[in-house]
């Protein structure tokens, strides 16, 4: 009677002990991957003002430093694509190329044409490239936002 | 086939930067495709294999007067390329610019054609 009495609590408590560590392991899980999002989100908003600053101020004296604004943003894409990639292959594989995509779109938008380039045989920045940037980086704000919430 | 190897990286800058030289500085994408891409695919018998990933990163204006340019000013078809180039890295965010590599070669069009 006593040793049932034992087992049972025994039992009891493994199951609490098992239910704990698989439902601390999901919260840090999903800890873990809110904060990469966070992480993602400032990248991108970085990157969309500084390509924005790079290519629409009114003029090149108005930007502090564009040799500098240019290396920024090149080592933010990268970053970016690289978190991209750890992000989706540890937590959503399946939106992988969909992501990657989005990144490669607006690696096109903020370094083609006269990017890095003083001379303009190539086009300059047009004014729609303006909402394209914009509407790039929102794309991928949104994918991540539907895993957070 | 004989194989051409290039390391962006080790060979000409580690970062490379601008599109046209003299005027964007001397690591530019057209003084890596004339003095390196073309002398080296100009030897039909050769397969190429680019190292990308030994550099800081690049922006699309140097990778499309690099390779787009390939097309553009050299003649070079697509179908060779694909056959010739190899694109190479081992840190896998430079899938990116590997992409970025092929679509402007696939979207370029030669400039005599056009004229």
């Amino acid at each position: 009677m006593f040793i049932d009495f034992v087992v049972s609590i025994l039992q009891s408590f493994v199951i609490v002990l098992v239910g704990g560590f698989f439902l601390q392991k999901y919260f840090v899980k999903r800890a873990n991957e809110s904060a990469l999002i966070d992480s993602i989100m400032r990248t991108l908003d970085e990157i969309r003002e500084d390509s924005l600053q790079y290519w629409f101020s009114d003029s090149a004296g108005k930007n502090a430093n564009p040799k500098l604004l240019a290396q920024r943003i090149k080592g933010n894409l990268r970053t970016i694509y690289s978190m991209i990639q750890i992000y989706s292959d540890r937590y959503f594989p399946k939106d992988k190329e969909a992501l990657e995509t989005f990144v490669g779109k607006i690696f096109e938008l903020t370094t083609s044409g006269n990017f890095e380039s003083e001379k303009s045989e190539q086009q300059e920045a047009k004014p729609d490239d303006y909402i394209r940037i914009t509407n790039a980086t929102n794309e991928i704000r949104k994918l991540l936002l539907h895993r957070k919430l | 086939m004989k194989i051409k190897q290039i390391n962006i990286g080790r060979d000409f800058s580690d970062v490379p930067m601008g599109r046209y030289h003299p005027g964007d500085g001397n690591f530019s994408g057209q003084r890596f495709r004339d003095e390196f891409l073309v002398p080296a695919l100009q030897d039909g018998n050769n397969v190429v294999e680019v190292t990308i990933d030994d550099t800081e990163g690049f922006g699309s204006s140097f990778l499309e007067e690099a390779f787009g340019g390939l097309v553009r000013k050299h003649g070079f078809t697509i179908q060779d390329l694909e056959k010739r180039l190899q694109i190479k890295y081992q840190k896998p965010e430079f899938k990116m610019y590997e992409t970025s590599i092929w679509n402007h070669i696939r979207n370029a069009k030669p400039e005599k054609e056009l004229a």
